[in-house]
Parts: structure tokens; sequence; C-alpha cells
């Protein structure tokens, strides 16, 4: 078995066991990045090569030493790129932030380099994290590992990817709408979106910042419960964030389906899904069922509404949100333009694409004088309605449990054409986003072209700890995902 | 025919600096005077992923304000932000209240000479400042600082109760007393720590309806918003004499020529697009947390005036001086209970005090010197040991850096003569030298009692008591 | 529902954004804007009239810091990332006339 074969929590054992040092770790992950990223282009940014194996001495030592015992020590891993990283640029994948250096780090990111966590770079994403394919990136699409014709979705795209590819152990994604469980499921990796609070903000590049949450993505569920134990805590520098008692104790969730009440909402799986996805779904409920968990159908209701308010919340909050970026402080500013305004138009227009400037535009009419009410307001109504019927479903259900898109990875390109069908894609992620709930996507099968598919469970709000003992659960029996083969190597076997 | 009669229709909105250590909703320090840039961080330069974090004193002060002012103080508040594009505020939106601000339905009384008026308060919220714009005169750029940006304010927003430029400032200088006192803030419309903008209609006398009003901002002193107040009612009822109407909109006074500019252009939408901070969860203010925050209010300055004069018997002119600053009324009172001469007291604190810190520009605010040495300066005085000349010295040296009394009148030899026998033989010695005064004195001319007093002061290097000098020569002629 | 979006309303849209839409851009942004606007229309079949309006999913206490200066000068890093800077500040175009 390859070292990049390894779950992140296998690496860290063996690191710990001295049956591998870091430099081997960090050595092997980077031939996988050299070998494989010219094709995947999972990330926007490399750090400097000879900082890390310098950083991964230091993190040796400390292990050597018995002052770094975590589980992650050493463990090389990709961080998105709305993720401030002090030193690192960091761009959301746009141009308007092309050269800009944090003079800081997020705290996240703090909390994993404090683990002894390696940070390799910053991975790709839809810019600003509008978008579901990780095409909109000003740096160029991230390709599947899977089938490089494909998308791996988005806007985690690039983290999918990496991880998909061995180009990291594990990554951090942040989550709107989906941004991390959709890629989860067309990459074949597992992604946790946490409740909303649980892991800081501070320091992730805000789009919708009522509905945002970082959160792991690896290759399984104890890798994505290890990760979270890590950067989940309250943090003073978000105000949002929440006190919380039970991070730290996610790696130890034990599998369990026993007694578990699962919910499958029947307007999950009616028209416009897959019926290879249904499938592989439906069969993932079974296999719960089988160890011992009760599966019900139920209807949840007001589904189709969860994607118009997401958007017009989503969308206001981006048009205030990305204001900021005007060509002043940081970022790209226009060679030419005519006054102030001239100068903030010119930059804003060249330095955002295209999907960025119809959600700010959008945005900026929800909110507009005699359009609050109608749209904005609204839109929060509906999503007190939408909390509502997920309150009420998890009086008789433990979990939720249904696809994560409605069907595998689309080819390159064949989205952006029609931005509102992209956007209803959406349709099984954006509610938990809406209702704050954790959502966790994991691999439950391959579509007949071998394209991997997710079934996605959600919980309660801080309900973490049943998504990782049922996901523990399938996975004992789904056994190991495997990783993609890529073209190249089905060539070679063919 | 007779002209229509205008009336002036005035509501004012008064931003003011709150005196925290730190900002609003970071840990950069508000200290004033700081090189440009040196009092920022990510949060309130603006830099993306950065939070903000609410700074609990600013609650209480506005808190404080409000109950002050005799404001309805809401159980839930939260953060709204203002969206519009400008330098000076690095996100591009300012974080401010709208929709659920922190103190409302409050009111102030203020002295007209048709007497006592109630000018009532519609709300007080609580905002982050903007950052600073210096223009170069030479060059086509302007330069941005940001060490004022998120600086915490409160918007003190009147209703239109106010008729004239002579309410306005009574109203203001209302205001400005009672943040003083609350040590909320200092309240320099000159540094911008006060600034007023001031909305301004006219209407037919006697209607009831509400005219068109104008904004107008850039008022740093109470002689611009005299004037600019002026200068806008006459612009407007010119307007409306010659049929013209006056349109809603910003002006900016300009104090040197005397006249406001619009202030509006193309890009200036004036749709703020307000919504909810989704940064900031709201502010839950309980019964509990008001009453610590009434528990902790001063006396304010009526009432003390009132007390005054009451307790201490003193004038009623004497009493407003006193309490014009809540420094200067605890001098006093401290001073008169060490001294238990309260009207001494009060003499040295409206007299010497006053014209000191005329001569040197000072506020009372800013009075340094401490009760004990104040009240050691007036002892010495009543019990002759100095002379009214050596305590006014003495009060210059105690005003400047507190220097003990005492101490200094010791070490510059200025106590007065107790040996009588110097005293004696000066008189002596005065009254032979002068044979022809004393004389004069023996003939009931006192005129002369005056001349022998000096000549007596002159030997005795001016050291003696005047009240024993006198005693002496009475005796001795 | 064509038509939604008339002229001066996508300008004055596009000056809230600061953002400049080319005259031949303009007719294709309207169009997915109104065509964003009809799909969001449709949260109007549901009756919110008795919903209060959902900000918060978690309930908060409190959230405060205590009134200290914890932050030191920064000047340099803050000021790294600027496009144009000029004696330690943003350089921006002329505000005033």
């Amino acid at each position: 078995m390859k070292i990049t074969d390894l779950t992140a929590l296998e690496l860290g054992r063996r690191i710990r066991g001295r049956e591998l040092s870091v430099r081997e770790a960090l050595e092997a992950v980077l031939k996988q990045i050299h070998e494989n990223e010219t094709r995947i282009h999972a990330y926007i940014t490399l750090a400097d090569e000879t900082a890390l194996f310098a950083r991964a001495d230091r993190i040796q030592k400390a292990i050597d030493e018995g002052s770094l015992t975590g589980p992650l020590a050493g463990v090389p891993a990709a961080v998105k790129d709305n993720i401030c990283t002090e030193g690192m640029a960091t761009t959301c994948g746009s141009r308007i932030l092309s050269g800009f250096v944090p003079p800081y780090q997020a705290t996240a990111a703090a909390r994993l380099e404090k683990a002894g966590v390696l940070l390799l770079g910053k991975t790709n994403m839809d810019e600003f994290a509008m978008g579901s394919t990780t095409e909109t990136s000003w740096f160029g699409p991230t390709k599947n590992p899977w089938d490089e014709s494909r998308v791996p979705g988005g806007s985690s795209g690039g983290s999918c990817a990496a991880v998909a590819a061995g180009e990291a152990f594990f990554a951090l994604g942040s989550d709107t709408g989906g941004s991390i469980r959709q890629p989860a499921s067309f990459c074949g990796v597992t992604g946790i979106k946490p409740t909303y609070g649980t892991v800081s903000r501070y320091g992730l590049i805000a789009y919708g910042s009522s509905l945002d949450q970082i959160g792991p993505v690896a290759r399984d569920t104890a890798d994505c419960a290890a990760v979270l134990d890590v950067i989940a805590g309250y943090d003073p520098k978000d105000s949002t964030s929440v006190r919380r008692s039970d991070p730290g104790s996610f790696t130890s969730c034990a599998a369990s389906a026993a007694g578990l009440r699962i919910g499958i909402p029947d307007d999950y799986l009616g028209k416009g899904l897959d019926p290879e996805v249904k499938d592989a779904v439906l069969a993932a409920a079974e296999s719960l069922q089988e160890q011992g968990a009760q599966v019900r159908f139920f209807s949840l209701g007001l589904v189709r509404y969860a994607i118009p308010a997401y958007y017009v919340i989503a969308c206001a909050e981006a048009s205030s949100n990305l204001a900021r970026f005007d060509g002043v402080k940081y970022g790209f500013r226009a060679e030419r333009y005519e006054g102030l305004h001239g100068m903030y138009k010119e930059s804003r227009s060249q330095g955002f694409g295209s999907e960025v400037k119809r959600r700010i535009l959008l945005g900026s009419f929800v909110l507009s004088s005699g359009y609050y009410d109608a749209y904005y307001l609204k839109a929060l109504r509906v999503k007190a309605q939408i909390r509502k019927a997920f309150d009420e479903a998890f009086r008789s259900f433990d979990l939720v449990l249904g696809p994560a898109a409605p069907a595998a990875a689309p080819r390159l390109g064949e989205s952006l054409s029609d931005p509102l069908r992209m956007y209803l894609g959406d349709i099984y992620t954006v509610a938990a986003n809406l209702a704050g709930l954790p959502g966790l996507c994991l691999p439950c099968g391959k579509t007949k072209e071998g394209l991997p598919i997710g079934v996605q469970l959600m919980a309660d709000r801080f309900q973490e700890a049943k998504l990782f003992g049922a996901a523990r659960a399938y996975e004992q029996v789904r056994g190991t995902f495997p990783m993609p083969g890529g073209k190249k190597e089905k060539e070679a076997a063919r | 025919m007779r002209e229509t009669e205008y009336e002036t229709v005035i509501g004012l909105e008064v931003h003011v600096e709150l005196a925290t250590k730190s900002k609003i909703f970071c840990g950069c320090s508000t200290a004033f005077g700081a090189a440009p840039n040196t009092q920022v961080c990510p949060v309130c330069a603006g830099l993306p992923g950065a939070l903000p974090v609410l700074n609990r004193r600013v609650v209480e002060l506005a808190m404080a304000v409000g109950l002050a002012a005799h404001c309805h103080i809401g159980r839930v508040c939260r953060f709204d932000r203002k969206n519009y594009f400008y330098p000076d505020n690095p996100q591009n939106y300012q974080i401010s209240q709208l929709y659920l601000p922190i103190c409302r339905n409050g009111s102030l009384s203020i002295d007209t000479p048709a007497g006592e008026k109630q000018i009532r308060i519609h709300e007080i919220h609580m905002e982050e400042d903007a950052g600073k714009l210096i223009h170069d005169e030479w060059s086509d750029c302007s330069l941005v600082d940001y060490n004022r940006s998120g600086v915490p304010l409160i918007e003190i927003v009147s209703e239109p109760d106010l008729r004239n430029a002579e309410e306005v400032i009574a109203y203001l200088e209302r205001l400005r007393l009672l943040i003083r006192y609350l040590g909320a803030s200092d309240c320099r419309l000159q540094e911008g720590s006060m600034r007023a903008d001031v909305n301004l209609s006219v209407r037919e006398a006697g209607s009831r309806s509400l005219g068109t009003r104008t904004e107008m901002k850039n008022l740093n002193s109470f002689k611009a918003i005299a004037h600019a107040i002026e200068g806008e009612r006459r612009r407007q009822i010119e307007r409306l004499r010659e049929g013209k109407s006056v349109v809603q909109e910003t002006r900016r006074w300009d104090d040197n020529k005397e006249a406001s500019f619009s202030m509006r252009s193309k890009e200036d939408a004036k749709d703020y697009r307000y919504f909810p901070d989704p940064d900031l969860p709201p502010v839950f203010i309980d019964e509990e947390w008001i009453s610590r925050v009434r528990a902790r209010l001063p006396e304010f300055q009526p009432e003390k005036q009132k007390r005054y004069q009451e307790q201490y018997g003193l004038s009623a002119e004497d009493s407003r001086i006193l309490t014009e600053s809540r420094r200067l009324a605890e001098l006093f009172e401290e001073t008169a209970r060490l001294s238990g001469l309260p009207q001494k007291a009060a003499n040295w604190l409206t007299g010497e005090t006053g014209r000191l810190l005329k001569e040197r520009g000072r506020e009372a605010d800013s009075l340094s010197f401490s009760p004990e040495h104040l009240a050691a300066l007036i002892g010495l005085l009543e019990s002759g040991r100095i002379n009214r000349n050596t305590a006014r010295l003495a009060f210059a040296r105690m005003f400047d850096d507190d220097t003990d009394p005492l101490a200094y009148v010791t070490e510059h030899g200025l106590l007065t003569e107790r040996d009588d026998s110097a005293l004696e033989e000066a008189v002596r010695a005065a009254l032979e030298e002068n044979p022809g005064p004393a004389a004069q004195y023996r003939e009931g001319k006192t005129k002369a009692f005056g001349f022998l007093m000096g000549q007596v002061m002159r030997k005795m290097d001016k050291k003696a008591d005047p009240g024993h000098v006198r005693r002496l020569l009475e005796e001795m002629l | 529902m064509a038509g939604k979006i008339d002229d001066e309303m996508m300008e004055a849209v596009a000056i809230l954004a600061q953002l400049s839409i080319r005259e031949e851009e303009k007719d294709a942004v309207r169009e997915e804007m109104e065509r964003m606007l009809d799909f969001v229309d449709q949260l109007n079949e549901l009756d919110t009239a008795g919903t209060e309006p959902a900000l918060e999913v978690i309930s908060y206490g409190n959230v405060f810091r205590e009134d200290e200066v914890t932050n030191g000068n920064e000047a340099a890093a803050m000021l790294a990332n600027a496009p144009q800077k000029q004696d330690g500040q943003y350089q921006v175009p002329k505000t005033v006339e």
C-alpha cells in the first residue's frame, strides 16, 4: 500500500510508532502532488517545499520529545483558499484578491498547526465559494480525479479532489449551501458540515455569514471526526461561535446504528433524482437498517422553497460581505479609471467573475428599499419555517438520510451555461445551512460509469456524534472506499 | 401685503465618541494623536475574514446616557449594517443600529427665555466611527488613516422640537454636560468627539405639518452651528418666497464661506440597504443590568445646583459655576468638607480658578490639584499664617502642578511673622518716621491709617498678617 | 415576469453594487436577474404571515469582549497588501474637489 493511500489517522499512528517519519510522509504526498497536480489542479498555491521540510523536522522533533502527541501530528493536509493563512497567499479563487497575503491566521488553520499538521497549500474553489463545480475559479477549473473530463463539484472542489487524488491526507473545506458535501459526494470522499457555530469563522472569508461553516474533508469518517476534534471549539474572536462540550470526543464515537431512528424524506426521492443515485442511497439506508436502525420514509415539506430562500439570504449577505473588495486596502486595483467611483467600479468589474457579480447584483437588489420586506424578510420567514420543519422531523428521527446531489459529477462546462439549473443541484444540501444543522456526506457506491455517489446524513443541531456513529457503522459494512484509479491506471490495466 | 411668517423646525443628530480604552469591535487603542494606521488590526481595517466582537463598556455607556436622558432601554437590541461605498469606511458598510436601537423615547429639558422646555429624544444607538481622509492639495489623491475606524460612537437623535439656534445650543450644552458627568465622553466639538448634524425645515407660522428638511453636516463649533442654522433658515425661506421648493438633501456647511453646499452626487444613491449584521448576535439587556447601571449614575447638574444652594447656602450663580463640571463639583464638596468653609472654597473655585482656567486655556474637567491642598491653603489664609497675596501665589502653583501650599510658603519663607517684637519694632519705626500721618490719624483722618499700614507692611517685607498689623497699629496710635 | 427591472432600476442596482455593466451586457444581466427573481417569487406561494423572520438559528447569550487594548502597532502588516500607499496611509483617488 502506498503511503498516500493511508488515512490521516493511520498515518499519524505510524508516525508516532516510528514506522514512518514526518519527512517520509511529506515526501510521499509531494511526489503525488508533482505527479497529479498538472492534470487535477487541486491547488491554487503550494507552500514552499524548503519551509515545509523544515517544519516537518520541527514536528518530528516535537513528536520524538513527546511534546506533540495528537493523532494528526505530522500529517500533511490542505486548506481551502478562502481560509486565511498568515504569510501564504489567500485568493478565494478570485482575481480581486490576487497578491493578497493575509497578515493573520484563521483560527481553524491555527488550530491545525498547533496540532502538528503540515499545511501543504491552498486548494482551488469556485470564486468566493459561489458555485457547485469549481469552474468559476479565476485560476481555472479543478478536474475530478475519478474522471478528468468531469468536475469535482464545488465550491470545495479543490479540497475534495486533493484528498481523492492523494494530494493531501485531509483538507479543510467550507460549506454555505453544500460546498463540502456535494464535492465530497462527487469525489468519493467524506466531508462534514458541522452545526453552525462549531468551527470558528475567524479568518474564513465570508460569503454568506449566517450560513458559512468550515469543515473537514477526508478519506473516511474517523478522519473527519479527528479533524473536527482539532478545529472545533469556542473562539472569542467569532461572536457566532458556540461553547459546546463535545469537541475532542468525536474521534471516539463508536460505530453504532442500533436503535437509531432514521427518516428519509419522500420529497428527496422524487423527480430530478438520478435513479442510480437513488438506488445507492437507499441501499445505504438498508445497510443501516440491517444493523439495527429503524428506517422510515416521511414527508419533510417545503423542500422546493429552500433554494430560493437560500439564494436571497446568501446573495444579500454576500453583496455586503464583498463590498470590502474595492481596490483600496488589498488585492486588485484596475489600472485605468476615472475618479474614486470609477476606481471602485473598474476594480470590482474586472476583479470579480460573472457568477460573483450576478450574486452581488441580486443581493443588492433584494436589500434595496422597497424590496427588503418582499424578498429579504420573506426569505428569513421561509427560513424560519424550514427550520421548524426540521425541528419537527428531529422529534421523530435521530437522523435524516438522503442524497447529497441529484446526480454524479457532470462534465466540465455542462453546468455553467444554465446558472438556475446549477443552483437546483443544491436542493438536498442548502436546508442544513438554513437550519444550522450538521450534515455528513460519505461515499455509498458508484455509477455504472464508475463515478462515486454520496449519501448524506443530517442530524439535529449539536448532534454530530450521532452522524459519526451511524457513518462509521455504515463504513464497517461498506468497507474501505477505493481511491480513484485515474485514467492512466485504468488504461494501464487494460 | 404682509409677507408670510415662517417658523423654523430643527431636529438634531448628535454623534458622540465614547471614552473607551479600546474600539467598539476590536482590541485596538482609541488614543488620540497616534501616527496614521498604527492603531489598526484586521477587524478595523476591514481585512477579509476578520469578525467583530462587541465591547461591553460601549453598551454600558450607551445605557448610562440613555438612562440619564430618560430613555426606555430595549430588552433586546442588535446591530445592522449600513451599506455604502466610501474609503473612510474599510468594510464599505458601517455597523450601526437601525431596527432595534438600544434606547428610545427619552427627553432632556432646556432653559429658554420662556421657561423650561422639554426636547424629546427619538432614539440613541451605537455605531462605529469611520477613518480619516486627508486630501493632498497638490496631487489628485486622498490618503486614508483607519486609526479612528471602529472608535465607538453613540448617535442621539432628537425629535424636531427645537426652534432656533439658542435652543439648539442650550440642548447641546445640556447633553454635553450630562455626558461629561457620566465620563462617557469629553464631547469636544473641535476635536470631533461630539458632532452635530442639523435637520432643519421651515413652515408657515401656525402650521402643524412639517416642511421639507435638509441635513447639514460639518458643524464643529457652537458658532458654526448658530451660523449654519441662520443661513439655512434664510436660504429655505428665500426659496419658498420665490415660489421654489426645498429639496430634501444633505448639505455641507462651510464656515469660512458662511454658506452650505449640496453634497448630492449621482453615485450617492442614498439607499443604505440596512440589514441585521449576521456576525453579531443580539444584545440582551435585563432589568438587573439596567438597575446596576442606574445605581452608578451620578447626581446630575440641575439637582446638584439646587442642593448646593440649600445645603451650603451658596448663591445660584456660584452653584451653577461649580456644577458645570463634575470635577469642579467634586473638588468643591471635598474642599468644603475638609476646610469646613464652603463659601471660601466656593470663592476660590469660582474666582481664582476660573481666572486661571481662562488664562491657561484649560477646561474645568482637567483640574488636577487635590482638595486637601486647597483646604490647607484656605486654612493658612484664614488663620492669618499667610496673607492674601501669598495665598494667590501658592494657589497658582497648586493649580499648575498640585504643589503643597504649606511646603511652598515654607520653602519660600512666605509665612507671616509671628514674632511680635519684630512687628512692634516695625510699627514703632513707621510712626517715628512718619509723624505727620500719625498726627493726622489721631485728628480723625482715617485715610492716613492705610498709608501707615503700607509702611509697616513694607518694613515687614509683606510677611506680616494684615489683621495683626492693624490691631497693633491701632493700639500704638 | 419580464420587465420587472427597468433601465433606471438596473442602473441604481449597479451603483449600489459599484459594478459597471457594459451596454452590450445589460440585456443579458437584466434577463438573468429577472429569471432569478421569478424563481425566487415562488416563495410567495407560502403563507408566512404569522412567522417571525429567523436570523440566528442558534440561541446565544450575550457575547462581549472587555474594554482592553490588546493590539499593538500592526501598521506595516496592515499596509503590506495595499495596492497604493503613501506615508503610511492608503492612497485613493481624491474624494473631494
